[in-house]
């Protein structure tokens, strides 16, 4: 007997259909084989359950008012509590506030429009005591006055051979220290040069 | 009975939309509660609730249904009930409900309880299918003939009529057998 055939049998059997005598090696067979009369059980609860129309009618009401009282569901284990996303949305949205607000305060104390004078710049002009203060000063146009060199040394100098320190050397090495390198920074315009000479320690 | 108790236990009964939303409105939160507090799911205190609600709707169907106690007693008394049948499904172990909530005719509510989630299985496997399906069995099931359902839904001849009432019946029964829930009441296996 095939599936279809079976289940038509079933279906004949719950609505009274089946003549006498196949009624009768129906239940006969129901009452040997469990699992056929647990389908039977099964055809039968689905036709009471699925034909009641009222019942499915007021199951389906509820099913749909139950869609609207339907909160937000339960967050699975990795999911991030939604009050970190609004506070990561609040201190965004004060850094961009902060962002576009801070150009507009610093270029209100700034009428001039002038950048401050840095700390390590070099004095411009020797007659004005304070830019900061002074702004009509600072705005007006400073020739940069470069002292004239003086005794200007040659870079190139260092690296000649001292004779009193070459002869120390030779004749009495420094127990504690060797020369390893010499730098020359600076250039022969600029009036800054610097020499160093690095040590390192001996063994 | 009090005037509130008799307009929940009428909009049970006539399916009247707005008294079933003042009745989710109500009550929900208190079931809810109740599922969540043992651990329970926001969606499981729906099903519970639902289901609730089918085991009145069918005793308010049966003749000479009276309620002897307040709704909301009684509601809870059910939506108790169910959960702690669910829970002790899932632990395998005894749960014990206070006296102070178990109803009366226990032996009659706990039968409409196990029917209201049979049946809830049958309508989540049902609800699976297609609309085609749904459509097609829903007819079957109210016992229209095969030849009218040909012609409502449209299909070319009664033949193909039965075997796709087959197909959609095989289907749905494979999904309510396969149901864990279904299988913890039904372990032997079928056909």
């Amino acid at each position: 007997m095939d599936n279809i055939t079976r289940y038509e049998n079933i279906e004949a059997y719950l609505d009274g259909n089946l003549p006498a005598t196949e009624r009768v090696l129906f239940e006969q067979q129901m009452a040997e084989d469990a699992a056929f009369a647990a389908e039977v059980a099964l055809h039968r609860k689905l036709q009471s359950a699925l034909g009641d129309q009222q019942k499915m009618a007021f199951r389906q009401q509820l099913t749909d008012i139950a869609a609207e009282f339907s909160g937000p569901t339960d967050p699975g284990p990795g999911a991030i509590n939604p009050r970190y996303w609004w506070a990561a949305a609040v201190i965004i949205l004060i850094a961009a506030l902060s962002w576009w607000l801070w150009p507009s305060s610093s270029s209100n104390q700034d009428t001039t429009g002038q950048t401050p004078p840095a700390i390590d710049q070099p004095t411009l002009d020797t007659t004005t005591t304070s830019p900061a203060v002074d702004t009509i000063t600072a705005q007006q146009p400073v020739k940069k006055q470069v002292p004239a060199p003086v005794n200007k040394p040659n870079p190139q100098a260092a690296f000649e051979p001292n004779p009193t320190l070459e002869k120390l050397t030779q004749t009495e090495p420094d127990p504690y220290f060797n020369v390893r390198e010499t730098s020359l920074e600076g250039t022969a315009t600029d009036v800054s040069q610097q020499f160093s000479i690095v040590f390192w320690e001996k063994c | 009975m009090t005037q509130p108790d008799q307009t929940y236990i009428d909009a049970i009964r006539t399916g009247n939309p707005e008294g079933l939303r003042s009745i989710y409105r109500e009550f929900l939160p208190m079931v809810s509660g109740l599922v969540t507090r043992s651990g329970g799911r926001k969606e499981e205190a729906q099903d519970v609730f639902q289901d609730a609600l089918m085991v009145i709707y069918e005793k308010c169907r049966s003749d000479g249904f009276t309620l002897t106690s307040s709704f909301s007693t009684y509601l809870y008394g059910i939506a108790r009930n169910i959960w702690g049948n669910r829970l002790q499904k899932k632990s395998r172990t005894e749960v014990t409900l206070p006296d102070d909530f178990k109803l009366n005719d226990q032996t009659n509510l706990l039968q409409s309880i196990l029917q209201a989630e049979e049946e809830r299985i049958f309508w989540d496997a049902f609800q699976r299918l297609g609309d085609d399906c749904r459509k097609l069995l829903q007819l079957f099931f109210e016992k229209i003939k095969m030849e009218e359902i040909t012609e409502k839904m449209q299909y070319g001849s009664v033949g193909y009529t039965k075997k796709r009432k087959f197909q959609c019946k095989e289907q749905l029964i494979s999904w309510v057998q396969k149901d864990p829930r279904y299988l913890e009441n039904h372990p032997a296996k079928m056909p």
